[in-house]
């Protein structure tokens, strides 16, 4: 993945262009390329620098599983290796090795990818509503997108229950408006 | 993990939405079914600016078709054609209206990508949002220190 080339560089919120950090520190600042007028906040991101701390060697101090000759900073929460600072990795409030973090990556669990379940709920409850002959799908379909919706959006500590309570309604009433169609329909045919 | 919802953008293809997570701002961003999720990090962030956008083309053709429409119906005699060119010129001046008033937009440049929030209407929320991100970004790079090499 190739990233922008204005990304990382400081500039004008609409047309990313460069413009020196002595602009921008004045903090209301023109883009003499798109003439727009910004206020800005400039920040110096710290430098860190991994502390490596050697082993002493005797049997007392724990050394790292990778690298022998440092010393162990923390154990890893997944499979309780030891780890010195280089190894060690922040991921999703856990501690883990390089080991543990590649595998959780390649077996998906560190995606950053994931299923719009309460757009699902959403489209499939307009669908239920507007085209009556799929509603028998779309609408089964939309209130289980709703509540799948909402456990997702409770893992992550939001409240969604206004649109949940819309792909529900909106699936009941679809299916129902399905049912009423389909029924009169049939009786219809019957009396004919 | 709780996070807050800071603000959303939209296109016609593409919704996102940045939440302030601890130590970083959180961008899901969803076209079609499927959704992305990233990070700002508060220790990678280098500038975050306020600023309001208003679309000049926009405002000209809006401007002009309510123009247009409250002309034709001052001077049409029809009451069906006064009452449909009365709305037309209605909804023209309220999209006139609200484009006007402009987008507030809040940008955050971090080192591996920039997360921008957009505000229409309320140019309060996004001072509070544009000053809420960074007093959390200077908490968070205050808090980071230089650690020296043994």
């Amino acid at each position: 993945m190739t990233a922008s080339p204005h990304i990382d560089q400081r500039g004008c919120p609409r047309c990313f262009e460069p413009l020196p950090v002595v602009v921008l520190q004045f903090g209301e600042v023109h883009c003499g390329n798109c003439a727009l007028d910004f206020r800005a906040a400039v920040f110096e991101p710290p430098v860190r620098a991994v502390a490596v701390v050697q082993a002493e060697g005797s049997a007392a101090s724990a050394s790292c599983a990778r690298h022998a000759r440092n010393a162990a900073v923390a154990a890893c929460d997944l499979c309780g290796a030891f780890m010195c600072g280089l190894c060690r990795v922040e991921s999703a409030g856990k501690v883990i090795c390089a080991a543990c973090f590649d595998r959780e990556r390649t077996s998906g669990e560190q995606s950053a990818t994931f299923t719009s379940w309460r757009t699902l709920g959403w489209h499939s409850a307009l669908a239920s509503i507007f085209v009556w002959p799929l509603s028998f799908v779309f609408g089964p379909l939309a209130v289980f997108a709703a509540i799948r919706g909402v456990i997702q959006d409770r893992r992550h500590g939001e409240r969604s229950w206004g649109s949940a309570a819309f792909s529900i309604l909106g699936g009941l009433l679809g299916l129902g408006f399905g049912l009423l169609v389909t029924f009169t329909l049939l009786s219809g045919r019957r009396k004919h | 993990m709780t996070r807050t919802l800071l603000g959303k953008q939209s296109t016609l293809t593409r919704r996102s939405r940045t939440f302030l997570a601890a130590g970083a701002l959180e961008i899901e961003t969803v076209e079609g079914y499927t959704g992305a999720r990233r990070q700002v990090l508060f220790d990678e962030v280098t500038l975050v600016t306020l600023d309001r956008r208003r679309r000049v083309v926009t405002l000209a053709l809006y401007g002009v078709m309510a123009a247009v429409f409250g002309f034709f119906a001052l001077v049409s005699d029809e009451r069906p054609v006064v009452v449909v060119m009365s709305l037309f010129a209605l909804f023209a001046c309220v999209v006139f209206s609200l484009e006007a008033l402009g987008r507030n937009f809040v940008t955050v440049f971090g080192k591996r990508g920039n997360a921008q929030m957009v505000f229409r209407l309320s140019r309060w929320r996004a001072q509070k949002v544009f000053d809420t991100v960074c007093d959390e970004i200077r908490r968070a790079q205050a808090a980071g220190a230089v650690t020296p090499r043994p």
